[in-house]
């Protein structure tokens, strides 16, 4: 019962904000489902934001913090409803054509997401804890936080032997903030919390392309992703790749969501600078992506439309950037300053060393082909797929380009950092290459079909 | 050639498409779903909630936060090092050193402390059950 109120207040606060940066003020119909799936991460983004900012100044006082986190949703609320009364309109989103083509999708969607949520409740019920990484690290943070009283910052103990202790805090203040809500450290809260970003990066994905491309579209995407075993198996397992997943793909959609508001509507940008931020304060992959994102909307966007244009654009990315981005710092500085990644001593050895090179390139084909831990590997059936059905004829395809190299220099980063990486190779690929493929995954996949011209297209085209 | 391009062929290669992507990705669902553990077949409590159970008197007894140490060494066996991040989870919130150079001492050995361990260094303060201990360090 608290659970599921402290997962309301989230989605509430998420929703508020969501409302009130939406980039179309006149498509409310249209755009809630995918408003309500964006919200769900950025209203636990949020709330695990205001949850650490709550420790660090008032400290752990439980129904102080409710109330805190009532009042927030009461204001946003009222601003939100506010805005929606005085809300400029504009351009409505162009209606897709209907056909009836998209039954047999829906029935696939179905099936795979009856099957997921089976196969997600089996797992999360045979280890109620997560799998290792959960427990040894997320969840072991989240019960400092919480269970360590005005002793919180003993997580940050150079004493012990808490890992990685400059990972940021998302997942596990998210815990700790449920954990206050029920009052006891139970596993349902974690649990509920990868099923939320689990279920809601698929709804997103099919929401999105529903919204931008076609139902049918959107519902063939959804399918894939929920029938990727790996992404269902890590989902379970609590660890915060799914999350991040999650964020990286709203930043993507609400690029596309900009463009496809004829650039006329600079809030997407600010919501999207939020769950880039929000990636940030997830892991620290997050900050790579997010360097990635700004050099590729420079380069991008600087040819494209000049440089008014561009500091445009970027004043509104930083307006919803920022406010997560002082937190990050702050954290940082305060409590994790150090870092394991940044072990400089034998880099340039260890970028000199072609065998190096061929290890990890070996390992990146072969996790690019089974990363999914298919029967069936889908990457080559997706390239086919795409080939069947064509690529769609559009003048910009700003989001495209963006969304693709800022993947593919994140993708980069992450060779670079295995090449460099001090711990050994072998172990290091093993335990963490297919983790990050599940990063980019949804994101990739969404690229992908808003490129690939729908079944609805190609049928048209097809017929005489 | 020409019907390479005509409406039924390219219709025919759409739905083959289509046929060959969901239906590769609902087998993947299929075979998730048989590899997944029935919710029937949960007897015992999974293998994190055991090890915690272990360490549920040493909870009683230790403060509520601070720092403890924590025998054996969990770099000797692939196994020690699991069973030490477990008891850190377990222990939690406490800091878990894993030098032996502080009071109070967890000692975790699920299967028993091994006959020489207690001989020179540590006195027993409390037998907490299934392998745990509470030590102290004796003078040097």
């Amino acid at each position: 019962m608290l659970l599921g109120g402290s997962l309301l207040i989230a989605l509430g606060i998420g929703l508020a904000i969501a409302w009130l940066l939406r980039p179309h003020a006149c498509n409310a119909r249209l755009e809630l489902p995918l408003l309500l799936f964006l919200s769900m991460g950025l209203g636990l983004g949020a709330t695990s934001l205001w949850f650490f900012l709550w420790l660090v100044i008032v400290g752990p006082h439980r129904s102080a913090f409710i109330t805190s986190e009532l009042i927030l949703v009461a204001i946003l609320a009222s601003l939100a409803f506010a805005y929606s009364r005085r809300g400029k309109s504009l351009a409505p989103i162009p209606r897709i054509a209907g056909s009836r083509f998209w039954y047999f999708p829906a029935v696939a969607f179905v099936a795979a997401l009856v099957i997921s949520g089976i196969a997600f409740s089996r797992y999360s019920a045979a280890a109620p804890h997560g799998a290792w990484d959960a427990w040894g690290d997320w969840n072991l943070r989240a019960r400092f936080l919480y269970l360590g009283g005005t002793h919180w910052t003993d997580v940050f103990s150079p004493r012990g032997t808490m890992p990685h202790r400059d990972y940021p805090l998302l997942l596990s203040a998210t815990v700790a903030r449920c954990w206050t809500y029920v009052n006891r450290d139970s596993q349902g809260a974690p649990m509920a919390i990868a099923f939320v970003f689990t279920f809601a990066t698929a709804w997103e994905l099919f929401c999105a392309l529903s919204l931008l491309r076609s139902r049918s579209q959107g519902l063939i995407a959804a399918t894939v992703l929920l029938a990727t075993p790996f992404f269902l198996v890590l989902g379970s397992a609590q660890y915060a790749d799914v999350p991040l997943a999650f964020f990286f793909l709203s930043t993507i959609v609400l690029l596309s969501l900009y463009e496809h508001s004829g650039f006329a509507s600079r809030r997407a940008l600010t919501l999207a600078g939020a769950m880039a931020g929000l990636a940030l304060w997830t892991k620290n992959e997050g900050g790579l992506f997010l360097l990635c994102l700004l050099v590729s909307h420079f380069l991008i966007r600087l040819g494209e439309r000049g440089l008014p244009a561009y500091r445009a654009e970027l004043r509104s990315f930083a307006a919803g950037l920022l406010p997560v981005l002082a937190v990050v710092v702050f954290f940082k500085i305060r409590f994790a300053w150090h870092t394991d990644l940044l072990v400089t001593h034998g880099v340039l050895h260890r970028l000199r060393d072609a065998a190096r090179y061929r290890v990890v390139l070996a390992a990146f084909a072969d996790a690019l082909l089974h990363f999914g831990n298919w029967t069936l590997s889908i990457p080559p059936l997706l390239i086919v797929y795409l080939l069947v059905l064509g690529v769609r004829k559009q003048e910009s395809r700003l989001a495209v380009k963006i969304g693709a190299a800022t993947l593919a220099l994140t993708a980069l980063g992450y060779f670079f950092t295995y090449v460099t990486a001090w711990v050994p190779l072998p172990w290091l690929l093993q335990t963490s290459l297919t983790r990050l493929c599940i990063q980019l995954y949804p994101s990739a996949l969404f690229l992908l079909f808003l490129l690939a011209r729908t079944p609805e297209e190609a049928l048209n085209q097809a017929s005489p | 050639m020409r019907f390479l391009h005509s409406g039924w062929f390219v219709k025919l290669r759409l739905f083959a498409g289509l046929a060959l992507l969901i239906g590769g990705a609902l087998l993947s669902s299929y075979r998730l779903l048989q590899q997944s553990p029935p919710l029937s077949s949960r007897r015992a409590p999974d293998e994190v909630s055991a090890y915690e159970g272990r360490f549920a008197r040493a909870r009683r007894v230790l403060p509520p936060h601070g720092v403890i140490c924590y025998v054996p060494d969990f770099n000797s066996t692939e196994a020690a090092k699991k069973n030490f991040f477990l008891a850190r989870y377990a222990l939690a919130p406490l800091v878990v050193r894993t030098v032996p150079d502080c009071d109070p001492l967890i000692a975790d050995f699920p299967s028993g402390p091994p006959p020489s361990f207690l001989d020179r260094h540590y006195a027993v303060r409390e037998d907490l059950g299934e392998g745990v201990l509470l030590l102290k360090r004796n003078a040097p």
